[in-house]
């Protein structure tokens, strides 16, 4: 290669590198300076809308009112932000490139702030890595950096805003890791330390070194009580699990309902929020001061056990209804209380002395973080973080692991990922993010036609017979809407339904991948499917890249055993 | 290797191996990057700036929704509306994190209401970043004190004691803070360290001060210090001659120091001063009654000192014979042999009184040990003793402890 050109490439790798550094620095205190202006923004919202004590009438209507403004705002203008803003910026990094609209993080900041101020139950930490995430992706744009660059950024903003928000800069640097990029490995921890530590600085030297809670000071008093961590984790793994199941189910439900009904969904969540505010007013928007009073043991048994299927309820009825807002204090509000009454019990019955509630209710927080988060590592970083004691660490990993393994046995899909499956968005997994395998994009054929799903049985049977095919793909404009197989088309045919609609013989169930997934899961599916399996694109999610079958697959392997074609598989 | 002629990303001919077009775009996407930083710099100082602002003004708006709050739970708390209190303060220390008076205010009214974890914990935040303030530690000392925990209730009331207080008066403040810290030691039976807090206390009240005097007295006497106490009583009787409670104190201080006698004239002296308290009267005519029993008062005459031991130990001896018979007559069996040996020795002993009791002082001291043994089995076995057996045990305990 030219000396001169590789000299230029030289140059501009290095302006790059420069330019990544000295933009971290940037997005991170952007970042911060957002996800603090988020925090001051909810509360403003909140004071204008509440004032000091609000009546009754006041908590029954604002909700709903404003859930108009911002659901008018969702549909129209921003149906990118609803809801947390974690999976949104996990399938803008996996799948978009880092690509995220520049009006998103303004439409999350505006349409956040005033669902969690106007008394919605949800957390700012979500919206906060939404809106960080979207400055870096934006910056990256702005600065023309190379694609992969630019996304490499989106991690680095939402650490950075997530540190600002919760005032934990290694847990958000884990968080960022584990849950944005899925690999506690990634190039970008670098960045990402600096971004977390940069935009932290910033925070405090706005709002001072204030933590977000009173935490007491942790004690393991007497070393059976690890048993009584067993049942608290027991129970963040049966509450993690109800919240994850009740939200997926009530968003589902919604999400059934005929789209013109859109408009107004929040409302409906609004309208149900205001009804609750007036009982139990503590399940109003993020909620830290009754996660603080939890921990300093200032609650009751019936009053934890009250606030936390409130907030249950209030969490799941705000963010099915579509509003925006995250699951992210939730998450710890839950487990606070949860691990609250836990500890009173268990201080009722032991037969020996145990720590307060609040020290279960520490742990409850990570409990429930890691049962419906499911970032074991970030949580138990995170609460480390907040007390800075390594006493809570057996106890903190003994609940947290019960509580993950509890979650995960009956809800396999993490809570972020089946929330984007609801919008038709399948996350690579990590076999898919492992570089240097066989992959169904290079084994796929693109071009294969698809049978309009308006033509009659016998056309298909005609098309079927003559390509001599087992299963016909029906759909249009690349979008597949089902598979017949020859052999219901040939049953068709001989009991005389040659003019029944093609859809009509559609396969209940069929599998499919995606252009990432390896080689070993498409043979898996592939005995599965009647001999054709689809490789439909993970956003939107029945988009055809193209098609596997037996004879491609073949065709694909003789290739590959040749060494010179390729060998990006040989060690497999 | 072959050398390239044109640029292999616009295909413009290279000039001494560079590309004139390409070098241009990465000098001006240089001088773009600067701008871009540069710009985006000034918008975070801007934004940086503009939310400090904000942040102030919240702040701001959070000090004048706290002391809002504050105002209306102290207003709560006139009314004895804890619970709604509790409530305000909560408001109040929400709005002001930073507020020590707001979360002193809540540990009060949560320590008043009994929710004492949740108080001591807010204290304990507090005591973090003032561990030597004396006011945090003297709550924290009253909740331990409540909890029953007396080493931790010691170890804050002393941590109030040697903290930094603050207002003026602050050694009264000391003051009633080691009494407190006295009267809770007493409450629990430590009186060793009650007595040598005592002895701090005694150095630090002001001489001139009667009802200090007296309480400290009373405290002596609690603490089980007759003798400190009667000391102290005495200070106050100087200062304020006709108080009654002073009076009858010193009566009681001198009761406990076997000293009847005294105890007596106090007592006397306390009643014509218009004492009244229910305890004064029984111990008074204790005392007396003592007085008028004891054979070997001073300056009694022989005949007098013989008449008195003889009443006495026919007194005595016709208790034992009656308790004996009540023993007897309930057939329970046990004690009858204790007493039937206390009987015959006591008859045994009669004779000797009868013939020595005038003159011989050993013999006095001897009778009056009998006494005390009789009066003890037969309160022990035949129930609660009159005011004479009352009076002749205490004045068996007095010589025999004496000459023991």
């Amino acid at each position: 290669m030219n000396i001169a050109v590789t000299a230029l490439t030289q140059r501009l790798r290095v302006r790059e590198n420069q330019i990544f550094l000295a933009l971290t620095i940037v997005i991170a205190v952007l970042a911060g300076l957002a996800a603090v202006l988020f925090t001051l923004a909810i509360k403003g919202v909140s004071y204008v809308l509440f004032g000091i004590a609000p009546s009754d009438l006041r908590l029954l209507i604002v909700p709903p009112l404003v859930s108009l403004v911002t659901g008018f705002l969702l549909v129209k203008y921003f149906p990118e932000v609803r809801g947390s803003g974690v999976p949104q910026t996990e399938a803008a990094f996996h799948l978009q490139k880092g690509f995220i609209p520049g009006r998103v993080a303004f439409g999350k900041f505006l349409t956040g702030a005033l669902c969690i101020g106007s008394g919605h139950s949800m957390g700012r930490e979500g919206p906060s890595v939404q809106i960080g995430a979207g400055i870096a992706s934006s910056l990256g744009r702005w600065f023309r950096l190379s694609p992969a660059r630019a996304r490499s950024l989106v991690p680095v903003g939402a650490a950075a805003a997530l540190s600002a928000a919760f005032n934990t800069p290694i847990a958000a640097v884990l968080f960022a890791l584990e849950e944005i990029i899925g690999d506690m490995n990634a190039g970008v921890i670098g960045a990402a330390v600096l971004a977390s530590v940069t935009s932290v600085i910033v925070e405090r030297a706005i709002l001072g070194n204030q933590p977000l809670f009173r935490v007491p000071q942790y004690h393991l008093i007497h070393p059976a009580e690890l048993l009584a961590y067993v049942v608290l984790g027991i129970v963040g793994g049966i509450v993690s699990l109800a919240f994850c199941k009740g939200l997926l189910r009530l968003r589902a439900f919604f999400l059934s309902l005929p789209a013109r009904t859109k408009l107004f969904q929040p409302a409906v969540g609004g309208l149900i929020i205001g009804i609750m505010l007036i009982f139990v007013p503590q399940v109003f928007g993020v909620g830290y001061e009754y996660v603080d009073q939890a921990l300093n043991n200032g609650l009751l048994l019936k009053t934890l056990i009250v606030f936390c299927l409130a907030k249950l309820v209030a969490t799941i009825v705000s963010y099915a209804s579509g509003n925006a807002g995250g699951i992210f204090a939730p998450s710890l509000y839950l487990g606070a209380m949860a691990g609250g009454a836990v500890g009173i019990m268990v201080h009722r019955v032991a037969p020996f002395a145990t720590a307060d509630p609040g020290a279960y209710a520490l742990v409850g927080m990570g409990t429930l973080f890691a049962g419906i988060i499911r970032a074991p590592m970030t949580s138990v970083i995170m609460i480390f973080e907040l007390t800075q004691d390594y006493q809570i660490l057996v106890p903190l990993m003994i609940a947290n692991m019960l509580s993950f393994m509890i979650s995960r046995r009956y809800q396999p899909k993490p809570v972020y990922h089946a929330l984007l499956e609801q919008d038709h968005v399948h996350l690579p997994g990590p076999a898919s993010r492992t570089s240097g395998m066989w992959r169904a994009r290079d084994i796929m054929v693109p071009d294969v036609p698809l049978v309009p799903p308006e033509s009659s049985v016998e056309e298909a049977w005609k098309l079927a017979t003559g390509n001599g095919v087992r299963c016909v793909p029906v759909g249009s404009d690349q979008t597949l809407h089902g598979l017949v197989t020859s052999d219901a088309l040939e049953q068709a045919v001989r009991s005389g339904r040659t003019t029944d609609l093609i859809t009509s013989l559609f396969l209940p169930e069929w599998q499919h991948v995606h252009p990432d997934q390896p080689l070993e899961l498409v043979l898996e599916r592939l005995k599965q499917n009647p001999g054709i399996l689809p490789v439909l694109s993970r956003n939107p999610i029945n988009h055809v890249e193209g098609f596997i079958t037996p004879d491609s697959l073949m065709q694909f392997l003789q290739h590959a055993w040749q060494p010179e074609e390729k060998n990006g598989g040989g060690d497999e | 290797m072959a050398t390239l002629e044109t640029c292999p990303k616009c295909g413009d001919r290279l000039s001494a191996g560079l590309c004139p077009n390409c070098t241009e775009y990465e000098s001006r996407t240089a001088h773009r990057d600067v701008l871009l930083l540069v710009l985006t710099s000034v918008l975070a100082a801007g934004i940086f700036l503009f939310t400090r602002a904000m942040a102030g003004k919240e702040r701001e708006l959070d000090t004048r929704v706290g002391a809002t709050w504050f105002r209306t739970g102290q207003q709560q708390l006139q009314a004895g509306d804890l619970e709604r209190t509790i409530a305000s303060f909560r408001k109040a220390t929400a709005s002001d994190l930073e507020n020590r008076t707001y979360s002193m205010a809540l540990a009060n009214a949560l320590a008043l209401a009994g929710h004492n974890p949740e108080a001591r914990q807010i204290l304990l935040n507090l005591r973090e970043a003032t561990p030597e303030d004396a006011e945090i530690n003297l709550q924290l000392a009253r909740l331990a004190a409540k909890r029953g925990d007396i080493e931790e209730a010691v170890r804050y009331y002393r941590n109030a004691l040697y903290g930094l207080w603050t207002g003026t008066r602050i050694d009264e403040q000391r003051r009633n803070v080691r009494l407190e810290l006295i009267q809770f030691l007493l409450d629990h039976d430590q009186h060793n360290q009650a007595l040598s807090e005592l002895l701090i206390l005694g150095t630090e009240i002001p001489p001139d001060d009667a009802t200090a005097q007296m309480h400290i007295a009373q405290l002596f006497l609690k603490s089980g210090d007759p003798a400190r106490a009667l000391a102290h009583y005495r200070r106050a009787i100087d200062l304020e001659r006709n108080n009654p409670a002073s009076l009858a104190g010193a009566g009681v201080a001198a009761f406990q120091m076997e000293d009847y006698a005294r105890s007596e004239r106090y007592f006397e002296t306390a009643v014509a001063r218009g004492d009244n308290q229910d305890s004064t009267l029984p111990l008074f005519t204790l005392a007396k009654t003592i007085v008028s029993h004891d054979p070997l008062t001073p300056f009694l005459s022989q005949q007098e000192r013989r008449r008195r031991m003889i009443a006495d130990f026919d007194y005595a001896l016709q208790r034992l014979q009656s308790c004996l018979l009540g023993a007897r007559t309930n057939a329970k069996g046990g004690p009858e042999s204790a007493l039937d040996e206390l009987k015959a020795e006591a008859l045994a002993m009669r004779p000797k009184l009868l013939r020595d009791a005038r003159v011989d002082s050993e013999v006095l001291r001897a009778g009056l040990g009998l006494i005390y043994r009789i009066e003890e089995a037969t309160s022990k076995n035949c129930g609660k003793a009159e005011a004479l057996d009352q009076a002749l045990l205490l004045i068996g305990r007095k010589h025999t402890e004496a000459a023991r």
